[in-house]
């Protein structure tokens, strides 16, 4: 029978070889082996190290319909390993999906007199709930600022705001509000939403 | 070519000689270098690899080499290699991880490259405490912090 237990040391640069071949989900799991791997799965070095090695891998992704129904979608990537499409990463009770950008989406509530609005990783379940303005304005889209490595630093969601102006004409503005959201890091810069 | 007939010794860290061509020591980056260096020599210390293995990386070079040197190289000896590549590394973990070493030690990209990414294929949908083991690996996290950890990567211990 095939032995597993091996009594080899593996130094960390070959350790990182090994893992970087992993799917991102593997990854996410193995950060519970121990503290060291943990450090080693997050650096920098090992994020560098696997995008290299996942160039040539498609993507997961899904086209959604605003309601939230996936019409058509890919999520057997060896860069994710998705177990299920992308669509069923939404919880239905935000069922209006409104916009994406690098892997954030875009989502609004309809809820009787309730409305808000929640941007988000769908496969982290991790959703910052955008606060609403006085200023009466609809979401139209959501945008990303993104390193060269693919960590999306902050994101911005972009309204469209009527404004009646003097003459009775109507005009539209787009004001975007700011949010910072590292997603690396899980780290939620919620004070700074600054309506410019 | 009377360069590809120039024999050379390698020599494993029990002190046993194999002998190979100048093009197949030539996969072994680290002797490429030190014969573009000027090390004459036809015998090569490699100190750091065991008979067994360094046996089995000779191996893999030689059917490397082969097929390289086939004109025209047809699809079918692409596949053939890649057969042989596949029942290369169907080894016991620990002679997977000597392999890998020894891939790294001598830079024979190629196999360090399927060593790899057979440990990956082998543990990818094992469970953290099943890796600790294959890695003999200790695990230094308290129940509470490992608990934490586990919860913000919920979604990969989702079926």
């Amino acid at each position: 029978m095939e032995t597993l237990t091996s009594t080899i040391h593996l130094p960390e640069a070959i350790l990182a070889e090994i893992l970087a071949r992993l799917p991102l989900r593997s990854i996410s799991r193995f950060k519970s082996v121990s503290k060291t791997w943990k450090s080693t799965l997050e650096s920098v070095y090992f994020r560098r190290l696997f995008v290299s090695l996942h160039r040539n891998s498609s993507p997961a992704w899904s086209l959604i319909s605003c309601e939230g129904k996936e019409l058509i979608g890919f999520h057997g990537c060896k860069t994710w390993d998705l177990p299920k499409s992308l669509a069923s990463y939404i919880p239905l009770s935000l069922q209006y999906y409104t916009a994406s950008s690098n892997g954030l989406v875009l989502l609004e509530r309809h809820c009787s007199d309730d409305y808000s609005c929640y941007v988000g990783n769908p496969v982290l379940q991790q959703w910052v709930k955008i606060p609403p303005t006085d200023v009466n304005s609809c979401v139209i889209g959501l945008v990303t600022r993104v390193e060269k490595d693919g960590v999306v630093l902050d994101f911005k969601v972009v309204r469209l705001a009527s404004l009646k102006t003097k003459d009775n004409i109507s005009c539209t503005l787009s004001i975007p509000l700011r949010q910072g959201f590292g997603l690396q890091r899980s780290k939620r810069n919620k004070d700074n939403n600054d309506v410019f | 070519m009377s360069e590809s007939n120039k024999k050379i010794s390698l020599i494993s860290s029990e002190g046993e000689a194999f002998e190979v061509s100048e093009a197949v020591a030539r996969e072994f980056e680290i002797v490429a270098h030190m014969l573009e260096d000027g090390c004459s020599g036809s015998s090569i210390p490699i100190t750091t690899v065991d008979s067994n293995i360094l046996g089995k990386v000779i191996e893999y070079c030689t059917k490397h080499v082969e097929v390289g040197n086939v004109e025209g190289n047809s699809e079918k000896a692409e596949k053939d290699l890649e057969e042989f590549d596949k029942r290369f590394i169907a080894v016991e973990m620990n002679t997977l991880f000597s392999l890998i070493l020894a891939a790294n030690y001598l830079n024979v990209k190629g196999l360090l490259n399927i060593g790899c990414q057979k440990v990956a294929d082998t543990i990818k949908d094992m469970k953290p405490e099943e890796v600790r083991s294959i890695f003999n690996i200790e695990n230094d996290y308290t129940p509470a912090e490992e608990e934490v950890v586990r919860k913000e990567n919920e979604w990969a211990f989702q079926p």
